[in-house]
């Protein structure tokens, strides 16, 4: 990383993209909610490692160091969605329309098209890209020479990052509105920290052409999210993501709890969804094959 | 058209292999017994998100050469099984088996590759072979 990265909290976000899903969706023959694609949950961790794919560091972890998120981590391991409540019939439509790829874990009856955003390398998007790759948070406070005020997650997949606000400015009241910001796929957030040992995060203003999951969920540009982090210990970074979103669903829930690993080598590989292998995998794979991208009506 | 294509690729299969599968990404598009095509010169090794392609012509009994795309897992999946970019190259003759696409287009999803030197190419593990890949 470079040294100006260096004194600045980032996280970069990654996990290892194991045969497995959340298949909740209607509609695809798909049965209960699988594990999610994070990480090793049900997969059962090789001798020497935490789960599939995440090596375990050589010694037990020590405490908890104090207001302390620096580091490269991996995850999402030990992934459990919801439950979800009812949706609103805004929100069931908006489901409706999403067609995510079929995983292995699901039982699809049919060959369909999909609008993955992710087929096609359009953003993930906040909080499906927590569920993505290799998760790092960087120590210190400052992202530019004089900044410091701030945390910056740095993510993996498509080295995109977040900047969350410490500094106690408010969030917009509304996006895509006379007066107020536009929505972005990435929100906007601010954060503090609960004792000394979770870190919390409200995002809003989160461009509605994302998607909650990796199985479709939708949400408006209206959704609330607040992030938990709980530094368990030095190796250990528990997880909760709930939502707040009345328009598309009749009440909070919560939508995954899941747990980060510290990454062994702290590196963080360049994974990119480049547009012209997007195109070459639709044209020549998922095409004639009958599952090719088609965007939304 | 189709049945024909994959018919003059048929040419190429030493053994079609029936094997339990699991549905996966686009699974139900597969034709669930594995097709072997022996023998197959690769022309590109796209080490690529969403998946990686592996692209082998092949040659039929009309000496028509088709350009087959067989898809494995993402690069970050493959990297922790002993795979790299170059693990595959362009010219390397290789046999592959895959599941082959229902639609009978040269498609398909890849289960095994053996290189000329007998390395062993699978999605768990590289195993065998006498050349350093």
């Amino acid at each position: 990383m470079r040294n100006p990265l260096a004194k600045v909290i980032i996280a970069p976000l990654a996990v290892l993209m194991v045969c497995s899903a959340v298949a909740h969706a209607q509609g695809r023959g798909a049965g209960a909610p699988a594990q999610g694609r994070g990480g090793g949950g049900g997969r059962g961790a090789q001798p020497g490692f935490v789960s599939a794919g995440i090596p375990a560091m050589p010694n037990p972890p020590g405490p908890a160091p104090k207001r302390e998120l620096t580091g490269t981590w991996v995850g999402a391991m030990n992934y459990v969605p919801g439950p979800y409540p009812a949706m609103t019939p805004a929100g069931e439509a908006a489901k409706k329309l999403n067609k995510f790829i079929a995983r292995a874990s699901d039982t699809v009856d049919a060959v369909e098209s999909t609008n993955d955003p992710f087929a096609i390398c359009d953003p993930l998007g906040f909080p499906r890209v927590l569920l993505a790759h290799w998760l790092s948070w960087r120590g210190g406070i400052e992202f530019l020479p004089s900044a410091s005020n701030r945390m910056v997650m740095l993510f993996e997949h498509q080295r995109v990052w977040r900047e969350i606000w410490m500094d106690g400015r408010q969030l917009p009241a509304k996006v895509d509105a006379a007066g107020f910001p536009d929505s972005r796929f990435y929100g906007y957030s601010v954060a503090r920290w609960e004792g000394d040992n979770v870190f919390v995060i409200d995002t809003v203003g989160l461009d509605d052409r994302s998607w909650l999951d990796e199985a479709g969920l939708p949400h408006s540009n209206e959704a609330k999210l607040q992030e938990r982090w709980t530094r368990v210990d030095q190796y250990n970074l528990g997880l909760t993501v709930t939502v707040d979103d009345p328009q598309y669903f009749t009440k909070p829930f919560q939508l995954f709890k899941a747990a980060y690993y510290w990454k062994k080598d702290q590196n963080v590989r360049e994974e990119l969804c480049i547009a012209s292998e997007a195109i070459q995998y639709r044209d020549r794979l998922a095409g004639p094959s009958g599952y090719g991208y088609e965007a939304k009506p | 058209m189709k049945t024909g294509l994959v018919a003059t690729s048929m040419l190429a299969v030493v053994l079609v292999v029936c094997l339990p599968v699991s549905a996966h990404h686009g699974g139900a598009a597969m034709q669930e017994k594995e097709t072997e095509f022996k023998n197959v010169t690769v022309t590109k090794f796209a080490w690529a998100n969403p998946h990686c392609l592996v692209f082998f012509d092949v040659k039929g009994a009309d000496g028509k050469v088709v350009n087959w795309a067989a898809e494995t897992a993402a690069p970050q999946q493959l990297l922790l099984n002993g795979w790299h970019k170059t693990i595959l190259k362009p010219g390397d003759v290789i046999t592959i088996s895959l599941r082959v696409a229902k639609s009978g287009l040269p498609a398909g999803r890849f289960s095994k590759i053996v290189l000329a030197d007998g390395t062993v190419v699978g999605e768990s593990g590289v195993s065998g072979g006498t050349a350093t890949r």
